[in-house]
């Protein structure tokens, strides 16, 4: 479990940072939006220690960060960032294992290792492990760039705006395995973004800031349902809202027995892992009030109607 | 196949022949001060070594004026050059034959001239050619290696660049001398450079009050630096006899080693601050994100990085000095600058070259030595 408490950092006469408070649970991602400039990167930066705050603590389960030696703490916790930052003169292999050398893993610890994290971010050892870093692709680059941050075990992770600068099927194809590597390692992760929809698609628990002050912090539900009035309902959209809610659950939430619709051969059908979302725009674009749902194995488990989506879409 | 026409080698390929007809290859000199005449072209083609060059600088002409493929070319035309100086050699006693005991055979313009040209042709055929640094080093070394073997071999003994050089005991010996002026103040330079350029990429302040200074003193010409430096450290010699007895006096190796040093401090500490101005700042910042230490930072991160840039100032650096440590001759400093002013008071234009061009080769070599090590330092790190 991550706090900040009454975090405060001023540069000169700019407070960047205003009396933040915040708590992140262990095994969650929580992504610190906002426009640039708001003070979300300096919020990062200080629970690593590359910014000391001018007041406040930050406690890691429960131990002021402050105890500790900024070095050793930063070894503890993974950081990945936009530009990614790999080393150009290391390949990958040496990338991946900057922190567990700085750590003196043993080589053996190591190799092991590097192959269990390309083998995680599903990057063949033998085609990348000796490559150089310009010679990936920018999506290549980024995994990488995860894997280095992951490479010591940490519980925690931060990443600055991880994948600004990849092409936007790159960036969704990333978040989704970034996701699933996530809940897989049960770690906590702190995710700085300017992009509502990764927040969303992303994170356990949105924390909104503007002007270095922090103005709501809650689920993606909750932040979308009940958003704060002004800079917080301006972010989440107006009538991009209802749509983003129902990116948010599964089409398993609203699916009804076959029986009651009139199914034939013609209906289109569509996998029970999808979101309500997707099944919307499946029945606009297949002009079909209803769709046949169907699990893994592609077998009808229920129907999907249109009325149920208007019921469940809206807000209060 | 159309042929089409290489521009360059084109132009080349004229100057060859018209040097060949208006310059003389060698000249004959009635003694060792006195100038000669040139011997004409009629008759040294008499001899059968200026015909076998002829016969070959031919095919070598016409193929360099076209597009075939450079190795061709380069292959060619290190052949002439070689054949050429074989002939020079092996012609020189028939051609000498007749004259008086006192009489030499020295290097015309003409010669100087082809030197140059079939060196440009070699030069044009390598960088077509792209080959690896490593690569190309070796084939240069082992090309003039086989010239110095045929040198060695007593080729050209009867040539006056020869004839200097075998009155001239100390010929390697200063070569080392020369080696060791230039080199002893470039490490004190590095030493005190680079700490210094650090200095400046992390300060403004230091930057702008340092740089202006280093500047002006590459301003000051390297026989006024000389004069300069003579005055305090001729004093402290006196004051401290100790200190002459290590060395420290107003002329000889202390001033020489002193001036370079300071000329050498600029390219240095400029370079390292521009490697270091260069750095990408995610990487520096991933890097202390993960827990690198300030000196953990600078040793694996920044100074590798930096390398390539940073040798680029010391490859200016080198050539610089193994050419001011001629002018250093002056002073009584040693190495081969004392040929060149020896040759200078004596109007003996053999000696002059035989310090001028031992000099020129070393810079040459470190140039491409230091080319070399930049390459090998940028090819993974782009």
């Amino acid at each position: 479990m991550i706090e900040l408490q009454g975090l405060t950092r001023v540069f000169g006469e700019r407070t960047a940072v205003d009396n933040l408070n915040l708590r992140v649970e262990s095994g969650q991602i929580c992504a610190l939006i906002g426009t640039s400039g708001c003070g979300k990167s300096t919020t990062l930066k200080m629970i690593n220690r590359l910014i000391e705050p001018t007041s406040g603590t930050v406690l890691i389960n429960g131990e002021d960060i402050r105890n500790q030696q900024p070095e050793q703490l930063r070894r503890r916790i993974g950081y990945a960032i936009q530009g990614i930052g790999l080393f150009p003169h290391r390949s990958v292999y040496d990338n991946i294992a900057t922190v567990p050398r700085l750590l003196n893993w043993s080589s053996e610890q190591v190799d092991q290792r590097v192959h269990e994290l390309l083998d995680l971010l599903k990057m063949d050892f033998d085609t990348f492990a000796h490559q150089y870093p310009h010679r990936l692709s920018g999506g290549e680059q980024q995994r990488i760039g995860v894997a280095r941050a992951l490479a010591a075990r940490p519980e925690l992770m931060l990443m600055d705006e991880p994948f600004g600068a990849l092409d936007p099927l790159t960036r969704e194809r990333l978040q989704g395995e970034l996701k699933q590597i996530q809940r897989m390692l049960g770690i906590t992760i702190i995710l700085v973004t300017h992009d509502i929809e990764e927040a969303i698609r992303l994170a356990d628990q949105i924390a909104v800031m503007d002007g270095g002050k922090l103005l709501q912090a809650a689920s993606p539900r909750e932040l979308l349902r009940n958003p704060r009035e002004g800079f917080v309902s301006q972010l989440v959209g107006g009538e991009e809202r209802a749509l983003r809610l129902l990116s948010l659950s599964p089409i398993a939430d609203l699916v009804q027995p076959t029986e009651l619709f009139e199914l034939n051969e013609d209906t289109p059908s569509i996998d029970a892992h999808l979101t309500l979302r997707d099944a919307l725009a499946r029945q606009l674009w297949q002009r079909s009030p209803v769709l046949r749902v169907v699990d893994a194995n592609g077998a009808t488990c229920g129907a999907i109607s249109v009325q149920e989506l208007l019921s469940a879409g809206g807000g209060n | 196949m159309p042929f089409r026409i290489d521009r360059l080698g084109l132009t080349l390929a004229v100057a060859v022949a018209l040097v060949l007809v208006l310059l003389p290859l060698l000249n004959l000199q009635p003694n060792r001060i006195l100038p000669g005449s040139g011997v004409p072209l009629g008759e040294l083609i008499a001899q059968p070594g200026a015909q076998r060059f002829i016969l070959l600088m031919i095919p070598t002409a016409i193929l360099v004026c076209l597009r075939v493929h450079p190795a061709l070319k380069l292959g060619l035309s290190a052949l002439s050059l070689l054949v050429l100086i074989y002939a020079l050699g092996s012609d020189s006693d028939a051609l000498l034959a007749g004259s008086s005991g006192f009489a030499r055979l020295a290097l015309g313009s003409g010669f100087w001239a082809l030197l140059l040209l079939l060196g440009l042709m070699m030069t044009d055929a390598l960088i077509k050619l792209e080959l690896g640094a490593l690569l190309r080093l070796l084939l240069i070394v082992g090309y003039l290696a086989a010239l110095f073997a045929l040198l060695a071999n007593g080729l050209w003994d009867r040539l006056s660049l020869m004839l200097e050089y075998h009155n001239q005991p100390t010929f390697w010996q200063q070569g080392v001398r020369h080696l060791l002026l230039a080199l002893g103040s470039i490490l004190p330079a590095l030493i005190v450079g680079v700490p210094l350029g650090i200095r400046c990429h992390r300060s403004p302040r230091v930057r702008a009050a340092l740089i202006p200074v280093l500047s002006l003193l590459q301003t000051i010409p390297s026989l006024a630096m000389f004069g300069l430096l003579m005055i305090p450290l001729s004093l402290l010699a006196l004051s401290f006899p100790l200190l002459a007895e290590f060395g420290i006096r107003g002329i000889g190796v202390a001033p020489a080693v002193l001036a370079l040093f300071l000329y050498s401090l600029l390219p240095i500490v400029s370079n390292t601050a521009a490697g270091f101005d260069g750095l990408d700042p995610a990487v520096l910042q991933a890097a202390r994100g993960m827990g690198m230490s300030r000196r953990q930072m600078l040793w694996q991160i920044e100074l590798p990085l930096a390398l390539p840039v940073m040798l680029s100032g010391l490859r200016i650096v080198v050539t610089m000095n193994i050419g001011l440590v001629a002018v250093a001759g002056l002073i009584g400093g040693g190495g081969y600058g004392t040929y060149i002013f020896q040759g200078l008071g004596q109007t003996a234009t053999d000696l002059v070259l035989l310090g001028t061009l031992p000099t020129i080769l070393l810079a040459f070599l470190a140039a491409l030595l230091i080319d070399t090590l930049i390459a090998m330092t940028q090819r993974e790190a782009r």
